[in-house]
């Protein structure tokens, strides 16, 4: 499928981005943290692979080339916005979004979940580009340390610092354990104060 | 309080052993500490959070997507046409930027504070061409604007120059200034539309060679492609252009003295 839409064959192409395109978006949507960017950063992400798709000499791996690519349109996307790290878009949209997923991810047992969907999104905003990139191409797409150094071109002992501190500022902006022997009790806010944020 | 070793040494630690590359002291160390503990489940949590894909774009709009970015091949040439061309322009713009790197330093260094101010705020993209540009008027004998005009479509090149970088905040405020109003080396040097530079910008950084010293970095397009531009000087006093496309990180450069 590949030669054949590097041979410019339409199907091929078509279908290639189909392949690829849920996980452009999810790329996108966890660096960006919003929908709107997301969409943008993927159009962008879909045009530029289709551009520079004559040009993938296959020294790495199609997808790690698709995920370069990926996550260079979503840090684009926040550069070119502006926006600074703290800074979450919250329309209603992002926030049905993130309702829709919240409902997902508690359905299995909500109390030892240490934070919802919306908190997630926040605290990755939080995330310098340098540590968020890395941190949503190991968690989210389970790309090895090498693969990660190859998409962000950035040697792998970096990467795996960058994670390591990732994790650890993502757990300091996000509800922390309890210090002391009661490990098991979180400091999460609870439903009503989610709640009260969706108005 | 709960925790003897150093914070970097825990986050390494706890990241081997969400990993589960931990050796069996590390874990055991865990089993032992409940803080320690805590922290490893909470970060598992946060992990399994992050592995969910977040919510799939609507149907419509991935065909709307798909088939603009498909439309993509049909403006462009074909692929083995595309080629030269962009490899004509590209060497255009090594022109531009080899006598501009000799002229720019110069002309930047010449530009005061205030002036840097004063076009940090604007951001939106503006054409050196109907701006005033009465600080580069040494620059309208710039030699380049004869093979320029011979080898690039006009209004197919813009490009931005962005001085030479002292210190991080230095370089920045010179690059969002230099952006927004570049020294004119020709009538084909406009500024980059909605040109910005981020601190953290370090893409395709990793093929400029480690040990070379960065001395200017600047960002243009070709025919409406974004480009990476960095300079760097070496011991020997050589200076290399890189001229990158920023998606695959392909380099043309030019070394001269």
């Amino acid at each position: 499928m590949l030669a054949a839409a590097q041979r410019g064959e339409r199907d091929a192409l078509e279908a290639l981005l189909r392949h690829q395109q849920p996980a452009i978006h999810a790329v996108c949507r966890r660096i960006t943290g919003n929908d709107t960017d997301a969409a943008d950063a993927t159009q962008d992400a879909l045009i530029a692979i289709v551009k520079g798709l004559p040009r993938f000499d296959g020294r790495s791996a199609f997808s790690t080339w698709v995920y370069r690519v990926a996550t260079n349109a979503a840090l684009d996307e926040v550069r070119r916005r502006g926006r600074r790290p703290v800074a979450v878009v919250d329309t209603e949209s992002d926030r049905a979004s993130a309702a829709r997923h919240r409902a997902n991810a508690l359905g299995d047992d909500p109390a030892n979940r240490v934070s919802d969907c919306v908190d997630l999104d926040r605290a990755l905003q939080q995330l310098p580009l340098d540590f968020r990139a890395p941190v949503v191409l190991r968690d989210l797409l389970g790309l090895d340390y090498a693969e990660i150094a190859s998409v962000l071109g950035i040697p792998a002992g970096t990467v795996r610092s960058r994670i390591s501190r990732g994790r650890a500022a993502l757990a300091r902006a996000l509800p922390q354990p309890i210090e002391g022997p009661a490990a098991g009790n979180w400091t999460r806010p609870t439903d009503v104060e989610e709640a009260n944020h969706h108005d | 309080m709960t925790e003897p070793t150093p914070p970097l040494d825990v986050d390494a630690l706890v990241d081997a052993l969400v990993e589960d590359t931990a050796s069996p002291g590390e874990r055991e160390r865990m089993a032992n500490d409940p803080a320690l503990c805590a922290r490893v489940e909470h970060t598992r949590g946060l992990r399994a959070q992050l592995a969910e894909p977040p919510p799939e774009l609507d149907p419509a709009i991935v065909n709307r997507m798909i088939s603009t970015a498909l439309s993509a091949t049909d403006a462009g040439a074909e692929p083995t046409r595309a080629a030269p061309t962009r490899w004509l322009v590209a060497a255009a713009l090594v022109l531009i930027v080899a006598l501009g790197a000799v002229t720019v330093p110069r002309l930047a260094a010449n530009r005061t504070s205030s002036n840097t101010a004063s076009s940090v705020a604007s951001t939106t993209g503006t054409d050196a061409a109907s701006a005033p540009s009465g600080a580069d008027a040494g620059t309208e004998s710039d030699p380049t604007a004869g093979p320029l005009e011979a080898t690039a479509p006009a209004s197919a090149t813009t490009m931005a120059f962005l001085g030479e970088a002292p210190a991080d905040e230095v370089l920045l405020d010179r690059a969002r200034a230099l952006l927004t109003n570049p020294p004119a080396f020709s009538d084909r040097a406009t500024a980059a539309a909605g040109a910005s530079v981020a601190p953290t910008d370090e893409r395709c950084r990793s093929v400029v060679p480690t040990g070379a010293i960065l001395t200017i970095i600047g960002s243009g397009s070709v025919q409406g492609e974004e480009r990476i531009i960095f300079v760097t000087a070496t011991a020997g006093e050589a200076e290399t252009i890189w001229i990158i496309e920023p998606t695959a990180c392909t380099v043309t450069r030019q070394t001269f003295r």
